[in-house]
Formats: structure tokens, sequence, C-alpha cells
């Protein structure tokens, strides 16, 4: 009995996740992209390179700066915002609809699906050329070419989660008489959860991406007219800058996601714990 | 209480999984069904589930016949299938969900302690060994009072140790809730430890090749005569099973061989 009793105590010790006090992750990030803005800056103060092609931090920080204080940025900045998240928002409504028939029906994945692979098939930008003749060279078109870029990534990911819900863990909502409704509401959906947040998050990637082609296309405001602008000026300072905004509005939007969903992933077995650590998906 | 008349499963493929098989289990009776691989056993199990549908013959259980998933029979898969979103104690209380909440505490509470994982209510399947995620799956199934408990290898993914553990545990549980166990195994040793009846089943088509009834009471002492006994006979049983199938195999390589030339 003495016997049993200490395998089941031994039996009983859980894993536990390994707590060890070190330098925040974020700060680490942090070292690399400063060192190497401390030795361009450097470089150029001393005159061993030019930087007129490529201006040092201080440069584009004061461009920043300006651009701040004119008011100018914040015009561009909320501009790109705007068409991103109106984009994004159309896309992935639109992407996790027809994902998630695509997954749950098998005649709608048979009708639908192979159309839906033939059009990702098509760059996204060209679509440009159609877009514009449809909707005009103002805010519909951008929004809809952003809306198609983040439509594909989503749809995929989310009819892909559904269809590689684990069988067996299904089959004991079966044993357990659950309904259709039940079935969705209490295995699916938290099963694909996870997925999905990956999927949108590549979305959201790709509605970075898009929005400055749709700027391209003709903007008088956002930060893809910021860098066109740049271009034409000769102002390479403003287009690092534009890019500098890129970095950060990109990194801030898919880390206020991550944030988000992570009440409803901490059950994830996972290498890395903490979802906010794992690369960005593109 | 488990009644199976003429039960025949061929799979789509041609492949014939049962033929005419007919058992009668009683209630409260701990059965085991021991054989080879592709005999059966688990397709069986399956079909008294409700999981699958057979080709022909009946399911009975407490005189209704079984087309779909039976709220009187419980399943405990080799695997725990625990859903790992979901705390040790939801998950227990996964398939009692209509009850009111505080009956379905009280049956947690309760479960807990006699799986001896009292204050693990909160933890999180990740966090669980393999032993206690399966005596939670375990818990998971007995809650729902089952009359009829079906057990598809349930020990086997585990050490040794840890199923020596669970086998008394699991004798502990039967005697708190007296259903009717169903199980499949490939161990005779497992059969012979916790079973009244044992059958042996024989592959192609599936079909009962043996029954063997173990007649010592409970706790059973592995080293005891009887044992080694009733686990010889389930062994000779099995090999009996074995041979057919394996001369069959030679005549038909044989046969194979003889057209390739």
């Amino acid at each position: 009995m003495s016997l049993v009793q200490t395998l089941q105590a031994a039996d009983q010790s859980p894993i536990r996740a390994r707590r060890i006090a070190r330098v925040p992750a974020w700060l680490i990030g942090l070292l690399l992209p400063l060192a190497l803005a401390l030795l361009h800056e450097t470089a150029v103060r001393q005159g061993w390179i030019s930087g007129r092609l490529l201006p040092p931090p201080s440069r584009i920080m004061a461009t920043l700066w300006a651009l701040a204080v004119g008011g100018e940025l914040w015009l561009h900045m909320g501009a790109t915002l705007l068409r991103v998240a109106a984009g994004f928002a159309a896309g992935a409504v639109a992407g996790l609809i027809m994902g998630a028939l695509s997954g749950v029906s098998t005649l709608a994945r048979q009708l639908a699906d192979p159309l839906l692979q033939a059009m990702r098939a098509i760059p996204s930008i060209a679509w440009v050329p159609l877009f514009i003749l449809w909707f005009g060279i103002f805010e519909t078109s951008k929004v809809v070419l952003i809306a198609v870029g983040v439509f594909f990534p989503v749809y995929l990911g989310v009819a892909g989660a559904i269809l590689s819900v684990d069988r067996k863990i299904l089959e004991v909502g079966r044993v357990f008489r659950l309904g259709r409704l039940a079935l969705v509401r209490r295995i699916l959906l938290p099963a694909v959860l996870p997925s999905t947040i990956i999927a949108l998050r590549s979305g959201l990637g790709l509605g970075w991406m898009f929005v400055v082609a749709a700027e391209f296309m003709g903007a008088s405001e956002g930060l893809g007219y910021l860098l066109i602008d740049g271009q034409q000026l000769g102002r390479p300072d403003q287009i690092l800058a534009a890019l500098v905004i890129f970095a950060s509005l990109g990194k801030l939007t898919d880390a206020l996601l991550v944030m988000a969903s992570k009440p409803f992933l901490h059950w994830q077995d996972t290498s890395i714990a903490s979802a906010a650590q794992t690369p960005a998906e593109l | 209480m488990l009644s199976i008349r003429d039960l025949s499963k061929t799979y789509i493929n041609g492949t014939q999984a049962l033929a005419n098989l007919t058992l009668e289990i009683g209630a409260g009776e701990i059965f085991a069904i021991v054989g080879g691989s592709g005999c059966g056993k688990s397709t069986l199990l399956r079909l008294i589930a409700g999981l699958d549908l057979p080709t022909a013959g009946k399911i009975v259980v407490d005189g209704e016949a079984v087309i779909a998933p039976h709220p009187a029979v419980g399943m405990i898969f080799q695997e725990p299938r625990l859903l790992p979103w979901l705390s040790v104690e939801k998950n227990i209380a996964f398939g009692i969900d209509q009850l009111p909440r505080d009956e379905q505490e009280r049956r947690v509470a309760q479960a807990l302690s006699l799986i001896g994982l009292e204050g693990y209510g909160k933890r999180l399947p990740k966090e669980l060994s393999g032993g206690q995620a399966q005596r939670v799956a375990i818990a998971r199934a007995l809650v729902a009072k089952p009359k009829v408990l079906l057990l598809d290898e349930p020990f086997s993914a585990l050490d040794p140790v840890t199923r020596h553990a669970l086998h008394d545990q699991m004798i502990d549980l039967w005697k708190a809730y007296k259903p009717t166990l169903v199980m499949v195994t490939h161990d005779a040793d497992e059969a012979v430890a916790l079973a009244d009846r044992v059958i042996i089943m024989a592959p192609k088509p599936g079909r009962i090749a043996d029954e063997i009834l173990i007649v010592s009471g409970r706790p059973r002492d592995k080293l005891d005569d009887s044992f080694a006994s009733g686990r010889r006979r389930v062994l000779s049983a099995l090999d009996q099973t074995m041979k057919p199938g394996e001369s069959r195999l030679n005549a038909k390589i044989a046969a194979g061989a003889g057209s390739w030339w």
C-alpha cells in the first residue's frame, strides 16, 4: 500500500513552467536596432559615410518631429490606419464566414474552394486597374484592395483549422451526445481559435502590405503618399520616417491582436507559452 | 443489460471486421475482450458506443436498441482525450452540463477524491501527467453515471507501474458505481486482473474464439496460483487464435510466390 502511495505522490508532481529571473524580452529585442542606429549615427558624424542617401537616425527623428509638430504626421497616419482598419474588418469578416462555411460544409467547400483558390493565384495588385475602373480612385477602391489582401489568408487559415480539428476530440462530443450547435460552441470554436488568430495576424500583415500598394495608386494623404512624396522630392529622410511609422504601427497592431486574444489561449501547450514572443508570420 | 445479437460489420472497403457475433453481458459484470490486432475488438466497442453503425444485427442496452450514442453508455478511450482549454473540473463535468450547478459540483468533487486528485480541479490538462490525465478521463465518464462503461485499451499507453495502480483504482471506482464494464485489451494480465469473464476474439472475420470465466474473488493477487492459471488459459486461447490465421497467411504467401514464378 505504501508503495502505491509513494508512486501516486510521484505521479502527482506536475510539470511547472520554468521561471528564471531574466531581462525582459522586449529589452533584448531593442538591443540590435539601437546598436545599429548608434553605429550609423557615429559613422555619419565621423564623416566615414556621407549619409546623403541613408540619413542618420538623428535626421530621421528630426523629420519625424517636424512632421508631428506640423500636424501632417497625424493626418497621414490617421488616413492609413483608417484604410487598414476598414479593409481588415471587411476582409476578415468575409474570410471568417467563407472559411467557416468551407470548413464545415463539404458541399460549400466543393462549390467555392476551387474558385477562391484560383482567385488567390491572382496577384492582388493585379486587381488595381479593375478596382479603379469600378470604384474610382478614392477610398472605396483602396479599402477593397486591402480587404482582398486580408481575405485569403483568413479564409485559408479558418477553413484549414476546421478541417484539421482532431476527430478524436469530436468523438468525445458525440459520446456525450452533444447537438450540432453544442458541438460547434463547446468543441469546434475553442479548438480552431488559435489557428484563427494566427490567420487574422497574417491577414493584418497583408493588410499593411496592401495599404501601401493602394496608396501608391494615387492618394493625397497617407503614409504611402509620404513615401511617394519623399521619392519625388528626393528626401530619403521622409521615406525612412514613413518606414519607421509603418514598422511601429504594424508591430503595435499585431501586438494588440495578440494581447486581445491571449486570455483565450492560456491553455495552449506550446513551447513558447507567450504568444507575444512568437515571430511575426510574414 | 447489454445484449448483442448476430452483429456484423463490413467496412466499405470490404473488410469484414465482425461476423455474426452474439453476446449477453449482465448488469454490473466486468467483461474483457482480448484479441490480437485486427480481430475487430475496437470495432465491437465503437458499435456498442453508437459511434459506428453495424451492417447487420442488433445491440440492445437496457431494453433499448443502440442506433446512436446512448445516454446509458459511457466510453473511455485509449488516450485521455481531455479538452485542453478546460480545467480538470470542467473536463470532468463536460458530460453533465444539463444538471443543476450544485449537483455538478458535488459529483465532480466526489469524482476528484475517488481518483485521488483533490485540489487538481483548477489545473489545465497540460499540467497533468499521462496517468493523471487518464484518471480525469475516467472520472469524466463516471460522473455521467453510465450503466455500461466501455473501455478501449484505457491503460495501454501508460507505464506498467501507473497501469497497475490504475487497475486497483478502477476496481474501487467500479465498487462505488457498479456499472457494467466492457473492456478491450491486448494484455492478458489486465484481463485476468480485472474481469469476471474474458472472451478471446479471432480475426478474419472478427468473431468470438473462446470464452473464459475467471472465478477468483477480489482483490486479486497476481502472485496467486489461480491468477496464474487464468492467465495461462487466456494466453493459450489467444495462441490458438493466432495459429490458423498465421498458417492461412503463410499459405497465401506461398500461393502468391507460386504465381510469381
